[in-house]
């Protein structure tokens, strides 16, 4: 039954049929409750109302018109459970549905689960006690990176085309590179996280983990909304995503950053990153070496912004439910509580003059950046489990120092599998455009996804 | 007084009564000194990142499991 839609892509799922619908439906939850748990990838699988929704398909057919999707359990449901990765909020239940998830309804999607978070989303490995620590289907002894884990595991493991995830520091970007996907983290602003469960407020951005480029982009186009209720939200009209996929990227200029990206990773990591900048600058673009002094600041203002909002969002759950949590995630929430209203006035402002500063210099010599996601080779579960292994600690702080500093940048970027490491799993690349650049960023991915051919390379488990 | 130590009070109090240990404390206090320095330092364009970021590194990954 599992096989018909394993690895089925958004096309090849697209159905306005209702018993099309509920077979395909059934399929994939019968994948979650028995793959999908077995990888510890999966929160709850909603059957039920994944079949009741299939009634409700509307016509005409769009793009998303009866495919199963499954999310990262930050995604609220009226009725489903919101935990938000963590033992402290064990047995709660959404008051409302969040926006994204609205506008995949509309859409036609039919929503089947909820997929395991690190604990309120707060963590780059994807370590959870209470949740479960997903396992990567490339190898099971790895990490899949977090926060979003469990939509990288469960989507690389064939079962669901697209998940969504979200990123403060690098969640969607970190496991997607891990599990061989494309993950998009959209310009700040572009999609709304509106009853989203909240990390970071000015921080967190929600976007798509995919296999298939084109279907990361059809996501994203499908969520991309101005919402009020979100205070960031920005009304801006975008240029189709998909459209123009395969428009090539003759003459873009391809910047590339020796100092700090490619000198502070390990060598395997900076090579590969460098193989790629060259394959693209002979299939078209053109290869600019660039510095930007000062971008590195974006890492530790990251962290500080992200922990002094994530206090101020789950003050009342630290201060009085602490031990029912992971003393990881206590930790890193509580450096935001000695910030002061005046500290935090001052980040925000620095903010926006740092970031206009540093755009306007970026994006001066060239059309994009590209730069390596991890800075190391992928580590396996021990190695990287911060509550058995002091030594974590450094290789943690260091996961998150490529992925943190776009964040506060507020920029768009896209991660592109491009081959595989000496221990037979994924490796990525991240492109980095300007504000709204999403269209370029994916054109481009396009022609890397192309030449690679990385969606023929499937993970053992999962195929 | 100065607002900012009278924050910190503030919070050490909050954090004395949700009865979070003193290690935990201290080392919250000294991530968040680091951090918020930081943060000061590149708002003034003159700060050293690299070396005030490994101090950093133990607090916010917290301490391995007892």
């Amino acid at each position: 039954m599992s096989s018909m839609t394993r690895y089925a892509d958004l096309a090849a799922l697209v159905t306005t049929e209702q018993q099309r619908a509920v077979e395909q439906i059934n399929a994939v939850c019968d994948d979650l409750e028995g793959l999908g748990r077995s990888l510890d990838a999966v929160a709850s699988v909603h059957r039920e109302d994944a079949i009741s929704q299939a009634a409700a398909i509307p016509a005409p057919a769009t793009a998303l018109s009866g495919v199963p999707l499954a999310h990262k359990e930050l995604f609220r449901r009226k009725g489903w459970p919101d935990e938000g990765g963590s033992r402290s909020r064990r047995g709660m239940r959404c008051k409302e549905t969040c926006t994204v998830i609205e506008n995949l309804d509309a859409a036609g999607a039919i929503d089947c689960a909820r997929l395991v978070t690190v604990e309120f989303a707060f963590g780059v490995t994807g370590h959870n006690d209470f949740a479960g620590t997903p396992r990567n289907p490339w190898n099971q002894d790895y990490i899949c990176g977090g926060s979003s884990s469990g939509s990288a595991a469960v989507v690389a493991a064939g079962i669901v085309p697209v998940a969504l995830g979200s990123d403060t520091g690098g969640s969607i970007r970190l496991p997607a590179a891990a599990c061989g996907l494309f993950g998009i983290k959209p310009t700040h602003g572009l999609v709304s996280r509106s009853r989203v469960f909240a990390l970071s407020a000015s921080l967190d951005t929600v976007g798509p983990l995919a296999r298939s480029l084109h279907d990361a982009a059809a996501v994203l186009e499908a969520i991309i909304s101005y919402d009020p209720d979100d205070p960031e939200s920005i009304d801006i009209k975008m240029p189709s995503l998909t459209a123009g996929i395969d428009d090539g990227i003759n003459g873009l200029k391809v910047g590339r950053m020796q100092r700090y990206f490619l000198d502070g990773c390990d060598a395997p990591v900076a090579k590969q990153t460098d193989a790629v900048i060259n394959d693209l600058g002979r299939l078209g673009g053109s290869i600019v070496d660039i510095d930007c002094p000062g971008i590195e600041a974006g890492s530790p203002l990251t962290s500080i912004l992200s922990a002094t909002e994530s206090f101020h969002e789950h003050e009342n759950t630290i201060l009085n439910h602490h031990r029912q949590m992971n003393p990881q995630t206590v930790m890193r929430i509580l450096a935001g509580m000695f910030s002061t209203d005046d500290d935090y006035r001052k980040m925000l402002a620095l903010r926006a003059s740092f970031n206009h500063r540093m755009i306007s210099s970026l994006f001066k010599e060239i059309d994009l950046l590209i730069t390596p996601v991890w800075p190391c080779l992928l580590p396996d579960r021990k190695a990287s489990d911060a509550g058995a292994n002091p030594d974590a600690a450094s290789l943690i702080q260091k996961i998150g120092r490529n992925t943190r500093p776009f964040n506060w940048l507020g920029l768009p970027v896209v991660t592109v599998p491009v081959g595989l490491d000496e221990n037979g799993l994924p490796m990525a690349v991240q492109l980095v455009g300007p504000p709204f650049s999403e269209a370029m960023l994916i054109r481009t991915a396009r022609v890397l996804e192309q030449h690679y051919a990385f969606w023929d390379t499937r993970p053992k488990t999962g195929a | 007084m100065d607002p900012a130590k009278e924050h910190r009070d503030r919070q050490l109090k909050k954090l004395h009564q949700a009865g979070i240990s003193d290690d935990q404390i201290t080392l919250a206090v000294q991530t968040s000194e680091t951090l918020l320095g930081i943060a000061r330092g590149i708002a003034s364009e003159n700060d050293d990142i690299d070396s005030n970021m490994r101090e950093v590194i133990a607090g916010m990954a917290g301490k391995p499991r007892q």
